[in-house]
């Protein structure tokens, strides 16, 4: 109804009206009436004077009108419908409406309607004007174009082949080139001569302006919307950030109406069909069904509401919040500038600016502040409400817990936790632990029933702890006491997620950083295979995404997909996070990884900004890209897991994929580009192997050097966790291992399976390399995952040289693996490597306490195994981490000397407990041992979550049936490995204080 | 589709268009006010849910055709800071006030000062009055309010959304403005350039006679 338009002062049937019936015309205007006006083209070529002007005059009646003459009339929604006195029942349909206004300033509507009223005079002239043309589709365009469509092409191509030098200048300058475009194809359309008499009606005009625009932007979308895409990358990924952090809103919080509720999940779809659309008229066209849908009455319930400015911008807010759609300023920019063809006051127009509004109000950060009587953070707010909602029914004690916690109430979190303490206290007060009298037995059973004791492990209906709480709310502090009451960092809830995921959603740096240092995992994925570095990702969390990534560069995994395949590479460039893509690519995200989709991250790029970003690492980085890998979500890896394969057979794997003439050829040029390109010399490929690693695998004494020289990282790690002293230890290359150890390379790095360069380098038999390090201090009896030394490994070998080497460095000859050998059981009879076995140490002062340890009676060895597994949990945890900080705090200074003295201290240290506990206080040590019994049963009783957190507890000797002697061996020999440097220490010492005397 | 051109020809007319915001607090019956005004009375009985955010209207006010467009804006107090987006490019506005409360009428005036300081004297203001049929709980005066509007160079109407009211003569005086606006407008530019000029203050003008016809024979 709104396409046909025309003056009805130029009607023919007006304007006889005018003349030969003016007191018509005064009495219509003086009663409010209506005239019906056919249109013009359905009238015959001569109105006559004597037509029936008064059927044309309408009356209002209650409901109904009438003609002047008499006759009923019933108007329809757009139709005029002829009743009673006319000779033939029509249904006329009406073109428009228009409101004339006289001298006397009385007014009157005029109806223009399809055709006249009498069918005689249809069928007179029939060429009554046909149904307004709707262009909906490019198809409808094409259709309505017909031939001309052939001169467009030429033209836009013409502009595809300019575009380029459209690349770097303005927006204007791009809507104008565009607008040019269009006003040629314009002009090229009105030369048709019968199109030019068609142009003089205001309707049929507009119906080809907007033809052209549908068909040139529909050629040029590609060109166009990428550009404007790039402009608006910044705010689409500061909008987007928002957008995302409102998910959890709900129609009540912006202020829809119910009845509208309804209706929004059609307008949903249909708003997610607008990056479908090419042009601004059908993107406009897709808003304004949007608006249709969301306003439209339910068939089944009449309402005769009327639709607000409010009521539409709140379904418009949550429509926008809701539609993942990454590009909203792009498309609000493209509409915008790049509209020709209607004006911006129609209703289309208002359609935009509704949106526009929304936008705006998000972008404010309205929605976010709601209440408005908010206080700090959202999150707190709604855990509030919550545990008000609770309290209103019963509060528990873990709600109590869980609300002190939201607001960061530190006392009261530790007077709920400290009833644990009051436990022990009861322990205390009873005859002894056994004792089953009246009394104790009446503490222990309150203390079990007491309901309202919480603890580090309680959880609540979502099946949250304490931890997640205060990693949701950003309670550092919090953080620091719960873990140290023993609550468990990688706890998940109900969805999957640890405290480290929502600490990452959120954006919680500092809290994040303090999970990561009490070992937070950070490849556990949740129920939709997200890691908490997706989550960063997707909620736009730079700090976290830094912290999870360079808290531990060689250890942050980036190439682990979530549930639909997709990396965090894949997340941060589908929303358009420039900061975060740029440091993931910096530490090695790969490029080439397709989800399930089969798209790869650089596909997913939101636009050409950020697409231009990826391609850049991607060609510099990756030059193999294996478009075929779809990675499969990652089970979580334990750090402890053992490799099935030995390194030998792992390096050899690794050796075949490359050719040394390949390999030759990539660095000669990647060197070159360091300079022009400014390739950072620390890049490395999908197998984490940086150039120093290819360098030291191949033994290129004259790459290693240049190398470092240009700040190459000799402690990098490749996915093997090996850093380049172990390839080259492995390969035999002595010069490119003195060069790394010359320059600060650390000998004593464990690789994946635990392997140290000097067990890598005996392994294969290079007595040279064996030596160098030795002598720049690598530890001569440290143990692989096997729990095989240097020593075993050249014995297995056949290395004499090298066997005779290790022994000359004191390499012990008793230690045990973990198949609970030593290095004689892994020699052959009658050869050469046993005959030094047996006869080297012998030559050593300390063989004969060896001898002695070894030849105790049972009992002793009883009591003995009992005291060091009684120590040795305390002993390795305690004073292990004071010496890792230590050495942390050393290590940026590179001071080999004071590094080794904390070393000499900590093994002196280390050996006085254990004497004491020895020698002196046998029996307080079982008490002990029964006494920690007890209390693991109670804390399993407490939560069966806790007891996954707590170190392992070796069982007594007494207790064990005959199915554990096998882990009460492994545990002994575990404990015997550790304990053999500093029993030797101690000898030692003990010899020495024998030779002085 | 062929014209058939008969009786004498008239005058070429031209087409404006215009664009009027609605501004004013959310309960003080604008919405009311223009279904009122726009309201197709045939239109009753089969649009359940009335569409009244956005509306047009087609006038012939002295052989002038006008196209109004008539925009709601929300009027709700959290999205006051919207309004620029949406009286932005406007012709005409309507400022809305409820005669039984005196805040609504404060309102009216913190929009005015807005309206005039970001648009400056080009926009015509409206400053009505509504549910006068509830004379009898008045709260602003008729002397103040007039005296009022007239300070500010706007012009004060009084309606009555419910008994249809006032509200014929708002609209038919504003466009009568709006015109006498456009056309000092064309005249000020000259002939010539009149419609460049137009639409930088955001008034279209669309001529029926396109240029290239002018070398061109047509039956008329």
């Amino acid at each position: 109804m709104a396409l046909y338009d025309e003056d009805l002062l130029r009607n023919p049937f007006y304007l006889a009206l005018q003349k030969w019936r003016p007191d018509l015309c005064s009495k219509v205007a003086q009663i409010h009436g209506i005239v019906l006006v056919p249109c013009r083209g359905s009238l015959p070529s001569n109105v006559q004077a004597s037509c029936q002007f008064e059927s044309y005059v309408l009356v209002p009646m209650e409901g109904h009108f009438q003609t002047l003459d008499g006759k009923a009339v019933l108007i329809e929604g757009n139709r005029v419908k002829l009743g009673a006195g006319f000779a033939c029942l029509l249904s006329v349909p009406i073109l428009f409406e228009e409101t004339f206004y006289n001298e006397k300033e009385e007014s009157f509507s005029i109806l223009c309607i399809a055709h006249p009223l009498e069918k005689r005079e249809t069928s007179e002239e029939p060429s009554a004007p046909s149904d307004p043309f709707s262009l909906k589709t490019i198809k409808d365009v094409r259709e309505f174009l017909g031939r001309h469509s052939e001169r467009f092409d030429k033209h836009i191509a013409s502009f595809h082949r300019t575009f380029r030098e459209c690349e770097r200048k303005s927006l204007r300058h791009l809507i104008d080139s565009v607008n040019a475009l269009y006003t040629k194809c314009l002009q090229q359309l009105l030369r048709d001569s019968h199109l030019k008499v068609l142009a003089k009606q205001e309707a049929q005009m507009n119906l080809m302006k907007q033809a052209v625009e549908m068909y040139v932007h529909h050629d040029i979308y590609d060109l166009i919307f990428k550009y404007v895409g790039t402009m608006e990358a910044s705010e689409d990924a500061a909008f987007n950030k928002i957008t995302r952090s409102l998910q959890d809103l709900q129609q009540k919080d912006i202020g829809v109406k119910p009845e509208f509720s309804f209706n929004i999940p059609r307008a949903k779809r249909e708003l997610g069909q607008l990056n479908k659309c090419t042009s601004p008229q059908q993107k406009l066209l897709c808003l304004r069904k949007v608006v249709q849908l969301m306003t439209q009455s339910p068939s089944q319930r009449v309402n005769l509401e009327t639709v607000c400015a409010d009521d539409l911008l709140s379904v418009l807010l949550y429509l926008l919040v809701k539609t993942e759609i990454p590009n909203w300023m792009a498309n609000l920019s493209y509409i915008k500038n790049f509209r020709f063809s209607s004006s911006p006051k129609d209703e289309l127009g208002y359609c935009l600016t509704s949106v526009e509004a929304a936008i705006e109000y998000i972008r404010q950060g309205s929605l976010s502040a709601q209440p408005p009587d908010a206080e700090g953070f959202g999150d707190r707010l709604f855990l509030k409400q919550r545990m008000n909602l609770l309290s209103q029914m019963s509060s528990t004690p873990i709600d109590c817990l869980f609300k002190h916690i939201a607001s960061g109430n530190q006392k009261e979190v530790e007077r709920l936790l400290s009833q644990d303490d009051q436990d022990k206290d009861a322990m205390q007060k009873m005859c002894h632990p056994l004792c089953s009298c009246e009394d104790c037995e009446k503490l222990v059973s309150g203390r079990l029933n007491d309901p309202s004791v919480v603890t580090p492990f309680s959880r609540d209906d979502r099946g949250q702890t304490p931890l997640h709480v205060a990693a949701l709310c950003g309670q550092a502090s919090l953080i620091d006491f719960l873990v140290s009451k023993g609550a468990v960092v990688n706890a998940t809830d109900y969805h999957g997620s640890t405290p480290l995921h929502l600490a990452c959603q959120k954006g919680f740096q500092s809290v994040t950083l303090l999970l990561l240092h009490y070992k937070a995992n950070t490849e556990v994925q949740d129920n939709n295979g997200n890691t908490p570095l997706h989550l960063a990702c997707t909620y736009g969390q730079e700090d976290c995404v830094k912290a999870l990534v360079y808290y531990d560069v060689q250890a942050c995994r980036l190439d682990i997909g979530n549930e639909k395949g997709d990396t965090a590479l894949h997340i941060a460039a589908r929303w358009g996070y420039e900061g975060i893509i740029e440091t993931l690519l910096q530490n090695g995200a790969p490029t080439a990884i397709q989800n399930r989709l089969k798209e790869t991250p650089l596909k997913c790029a939101l636009n050409s900004k950020i697409l231009s970003a990826m391609e850049a690492y991607h060609l510099s980085s990756d030059r193999r890209p294996k478009p075929s890998e779809v990675p499969a979500p990652s089970p979580t890896r334990s750090a402890d897991s053992i490799s099935q394969g030995s390194s030998t057979s792992s390096f050899s794997s690794v050796s075949v994929s490359f050719r040394p003439e390949e390999v030759k050829k990539d660095y000669r040029e990647k060197l070159a580009r360091i300079p022009a390109n400014g390739l950072s010399v620390n890049v490395t490929n999908q197998d984490g192997f940086s150039p120093l690693h290819m360098a030291a695998l191949h033994g290129r004494t004259d790459l290693v050097p240049l190398l470092l020289k240009h700040g190459a990282y000799s402690g990098a790690r490749n996915t093997s966790q090996a850093v380049p002293l172990h390839l080259a230890c492995q390969q035999g290359h002595f010069q490119v291992a003195k060069c790394l150890l010359d320059s600060n390379a650390k000998p004593n790095k464990r690789d994946l399976s635990g392997n140290t360069p000097l067990i890598c380098a005996c392994s294969a038999g290079h007595h040279e390399v064996a030596a160098l390090l030795l002598q720049h201090g690598a530890a001569i009896n440290a143990c692989n995952n096997k729990g095989n030394t240097a020593l075993h490994e050249a014995v297995m070998g056949r290395h004499v040289l090298v066997v005779e080497l290790l022994l000359f460095y004191g390499a012990s000859v008793d230690i045990l693996n973990k198949r609970q050998y030593t290095a004689v059981d892994c020699a052959e009879q009658d050869s050469k490597i046993m005959e030094l076995l047996q006869v080297v140490p012998s030559c050593v002062a300390a063989s004969p306490n060896n001898v002695v340890v070894v030849q105790e009676t049972e009992h002793e060895d009883y009591v003995t195994v009992e005291i060091r597994k009684k120590w040795n949990p305390k002993m390795y945890n305690l004073p292990e981490e004071p010496f890792r900080r230590q050495f942390c705090l050393i290590n940026p200074g590179g001071r080999f000397q004071e590094r080794t003295k904390s070393w000499e201290t900590m093994g002196r240290d280390r050996s006085v407990p254990d004497l004491t506990g020895g020698l002196q206080e046998p029996e307080k040590q079982r008490v002990t041992g029964k006494q920690n019994d007890l209390s693991d049963q109670s804390r399993c009783q407490t939560s069966e979550e806790g007891n996954k957190g707590l170190p392992g507890r070796p069982v007594p000797r007494q207790a064990v049936p005959g199915h554990r002697p096998m882990v009460r061996r492994h545990t002994v020999n575990d404990a015997a490995i550790l304990q053999v440097p500093e029993v030797t220490g101690h000898l030692t010492t003990q010899e020495a204080g024998v030779s002085r005397s | 589709m062929a014209a058939a051109g008969g009786g004498a020809a008239a005058a070429a007319g031209r087409a404006y268009s215009f664009k009027v915001v609605l501004l004013g607090e959310g309960c003080v019956g604008k919405t009311s006010l223009v279904l009122r005004y726009c309201e197709n009375k045939f239109n009753d009985k089969h649009i359940t849910t009335l569409q009244a955010s956005f509306l047009t209207k087609k006038l012939n006010i002295g052989g002038k055709r006008v196209n109004l467009a008539i925009w709601d804006t929300a009027g709700q107090e959290r999205f006051h800071a919207l309004g620029p987006i949406y009286y932005r490019d406007s012709n005409g506005a309507i400022l809305v006030y409820d005669v039984t409360d005196e805040d609504s009428f404060q309102k009216v005036k913190n929009w005015v000062k807005e309206l005039r300081k970001m648009l400056g004297n080009e926009i015509c203001l409206c400053i009505v009055g509504n549910k006068i049929d509830l004379e009898k709980e008045r709260h602003v005066s008729i002397q103040e309010a007039e005296s009022y509007a007239e300070s500010v160079g706007a012009k004060h109407y009084h309606t009555s959304a419910k008994q249809n009211k006032g509200i014929e003569e708002l609209f038919l005086d504003l466009c009568k403005r709006m015109i006498e606006t456009a056309q000092v407008d064309e005249r000020a530019k000259g002939n010539g350039s009149s419609q460049a000029g137009a639409a930088r203050r955001g008034v279209q003008i669309i001529d029926d006679e396109p240029q290239a016809q002018s070398g061109s024979g047509g039956c008329c």
